[in-house]
C-alpha cells in the first residue's frame, strides 16, 4: 500500500492527489483547504497522449469558487480571468463564481495542443461577502481524457425520470423519442450518443442545480458514472416555474455535486394539455440538445441582452433581435426558438467552432 | 431582457398577447410574472395572458409561462380566478391545472379549497392527472386541502 501512496503522490507532483481511472478517463482527487490569499493553488501534471483535462472544484457551501488562472507547463498563462471578463465574452463558466467551477481545457482550437508536464490552476475561494477566504475546504478532481480526433467522439448519458414522471407513460414514450431524435442531431456532429435510463421515486419536487435539490443532485450524480452526464426528467423545476431545461454549469463538473446534473421539465416541455405532439417532442430533443451542449462546454453565441456574446471566432457578433434571429434562427444554442403557429424553426446546425468546444471537452471521449 | 420590456412597455396600446408571447419565448427566462404584469393594467394583462396560454401552442412553455403568471393573480381578478377553475377541471389543460394546484398555498384557503375540490373531482377520472394533482393537494398547507387527498 505505501508504494501506491508514493505513486498517487507522484503523479500528482508533491500534491496529495488520489490516482485512479474512470471510464477511460485518468482521474486525480483531493480535498484542499484554501491558502492564506483565499486560494486554491492546484499543481497537476498531464502525461503523454492526454489531449484534454476538465478540473472540477466544489467548496463547502456555502462558499463558492472561481477560476483566477491557468498555466502550462512553459508557465505561459493560457487562462487569465481579468482579461477574459474585460472582453464581455463568455469562454468558460470557470470565469463565473459558483457553487461548483469547472475550467476545461483547451476549449478552442485556438487553444493549442495540451502539452506534456506540470499545469498550474489557481481557483480563488469566495465566501457570501464576495471575499477571497482562507482555510476554506473544496473537494477537487481533475479528469483527463486521451482522445487525438476532435472531429467524432461518445457522449454518455443517464436519463433518471424523478418522482411521478417515472409512471407517466407519455412523459416516458416522449422522452425516449426525443432521446432518439437527440441521438440523430448529435450525430450530425460526429458525436455519438449512449443513452441509458433510471428512475428515482423518492421525490416530486426538484429544484434547479446549484440553487436548491443539492442533496438529490449529489447523489444522482454519484450513480451515473464518471463522465456520464446525469439528465434529471422532473415533473416541474419548482423554484424556477417555466424553465424548461437548466444545466448545472458551462462545462458540468466532473464530480458529484449540487450541479452535476441537468433538468428538464415535463410540464413545460409538454404544454397545457400534458401530452406530447410531435412538434414538441422535436422540441425537446433539441431542448435535450441544448442543454447538454450547455454541460459539455457552449455558452449561447449571443445572449438576450445583445450585449453579450460567446468566446468562438465564427459566431459573428450581432446586436439587436432582428439580426441576430437572422444569423442564429437555425443554431443549436440559440437562446430563443424561432416559432409560429405550431410550429418552430428546427435549431440543429451548430458552427466548426461550436463542434470544436464539444470535442475538446472531456464530457465527449 | 431591458430591451425588451422597454420594447413591451411602449406597446400598452396594443393588444398584448404577441408582445408577452415573445416575452416568455426564450429558453432561460422563465416566467418573469412581474415584468409581465408591469405590461399594462390587470384588465388588459390579464385576458392576453389567458388567451396566451390557450391559444400559443409552440413553444410548449409561453402557455405554461403564461398560466403560471396568471395563477399569481387568481386572488385579485375574476378573470384569473375563473381560468383556474377552468384549468383544474379541464383534462385538455390539465399541465395549467397542476400549475395552479402549485400556486393553492398561497392563496385564502375559502379561495384554495373549491379548486382543490374541483381538481380531486377531475382526479378520479384522470390518471394523468390525478397522479400529479393529489401528491400536491397532500402537501398543502391548507389542512381542508390536505384532507382532501385521502377523503375516499
Amino acid at each position: 500500500m505505501r508504494y501506491l501512496w508514493l505513486l498517487a503522490l507522484v503523479a500528482g507532483c508533491g500534491q496529495d492527489w488520489t490516482e485512479s481511472e474512470s471510464s477511460g478517463l485518468r482521474l486525480l482527487d483531493a480535498t484542499r483547504t484554501s491558502n492564506l490569499n483565499g486560494q486554491h493553488r492546484l499543481r497537476f501534471d498531464v502525461l503523454d497522449g492526454e489531449t484534454a483535462f476538465l478540473v472540477s472544484v466544489d467548496p463547502t457551501s456555502p462558499q463558492r469558487a472561481v477560476f483566477l488562472e491557468a498555466k502550462n507547463p512553459d508557465q505561459q498563462t493560457v487562462f487569465d480571468i481579468e482579461p477574459v471578463s474585460e472582453t464581455g465574452r463568455r469562454l468558460t463558466g470557470g470565469q463565473f463564481t459558483l457553487s461548483t467551477v469547472s475550467l476545461n481545457w483547451p476549449i478552442r482550437e485556438q487553444d493549442g495542443a495540451l502539452t506534456t508536464g506540470q499545469w498550474h490552476t489557481d481557483v480563488g475561494a469566495i465566501n457570501a461577502e464576495d471575499q477571497f477566504d482562507a482555510g476554506v475546504n473544496s473537494i477537487i478532481r481533475v479528469a483527463f481524457k486521451q482522445d487525438s480526433d476532435f472531429t467524432a467522439g461518445d457522449v454518455h448519458a443517464r436519463v433518471v425520470y424523478v418522482g411521478s414522471v417515472g409512471q407517466d407513460d407519455e412523459v416516458v414514450r416522449a422522452t425516449e423519442a426525443a432521446v432518439g431524435q437527440w441521438q440523430g442531431l448529435y450525430a450530425n456532429f460526429g458525436l455519438d450518443l449512449t443513452v441509458r435510463y433510471d428512475t428515482n421515486p423518492t421525490t416530486d419536487s426538484v429544484g434547479a442545480p446549484g440553487e436548491s435539490s443539492g442533496a438529490l443532485f449529489q447523489q444522482l450524480s454519484s450513480e451515473s458514472d464518471v463522465g456520464e452526464v446525469t439528465v434529471v426528467i422532473a415533473e416541474r423545476i419548482a423554484d424556477n416555474p417555466g424553465i424548461q431545461g437548466f444545466a448545472g454549469g458551462v462545462p458540468g463538473p466532473i464530480l458529484p455535486s449540487d450541479r452535476s446534473v441537468m433538468v428538464l421539465s415535463a410540464i413545460d416541455n409538454g404544454g397545457g394539455d400534458l401530452q406530447f405532439s410531435n412538434a414538441e417532442i422535436r422540441l425537446l430533443a433539441e431542448t435535450m440538445a441544448h442543454e447538454v451542449g450547455h454541460f459539455i462546454g457552449l455558452f449561447h453565441p449571443v445572449e438576450l441582452t445583445f450585449d453579450t456574446w460567446d468566446a468562438l471566432d465564427d459566431t459573428p457578433e450581432c446586436s439587436n433581435q432582428t439580426a441576430c434571429i437572422n444569423v442564429y434562427s437555425r443554431n443549436l444554442m440559440f437562446p430563443v426558438p424561432v416559432c409560429s403557429g405550431t410550429t418552430c424553426t428546427p435549431q440543429t446546425e451548430m458552427t466548426p467552432a461550436q463542434r470544436g468546444v464539444m470535442h475538446r471537452s472531456v464530457w465527449v471521449n | 431582457m431591458i430591451w425588451l420590456i422597454a420594447l413591451l412597455a411602449t406597446a400598452q396600446a396594443e393588444p398584448l398577447t404577441p408582445d408577452i408571447t415573445t416575452a416568455l419565448t426564450p429558453r432561460h427566462t422563465g416566467a418573469n410574472c412581474d415584468a409581465i404584469h408591469a405590461l399594462g393594467p390587470l384588465s388588459s394583462v390579464v385576458p392576453a395572458l389567458v388567451e396566451t396560454a390557450e391559444t400559443v401552442a409552440m413553444p410548449p412553455w409561453v402557455g405554461t409561462r403564461a398560466a403560471h403568471c396568471v395563477s399569481e393573480l387568481i386572488s385579485v381578478d375574476t378573470l384569473a380566478h375563473d381560468a383556474a377553475i377552468r384549468w383544474v377541471s379541464d383534462d385538455t389543460r390539465a399541465g395549467y391545472g397542476l400549475i395552479i394546484l402549485d400556486n393553492l398555498d398561497s392563496l385564502p384557503t375559502d379561495q384554495a379549497l373549491p379548486l382543490a375540490r374541483l381538481a380531486q373531482q377531475h382526479a378520479s377520472s384522470s390518471q394523468s392527472f390525478g397522479r400529479y394533482a393529489l401528491p400536491k393537494l397532500e402537501r398543502s398547507l391548507h389542512p381542508a386541502v390536505q384532507a382532501l387527498s385521502v377523503a375516499p
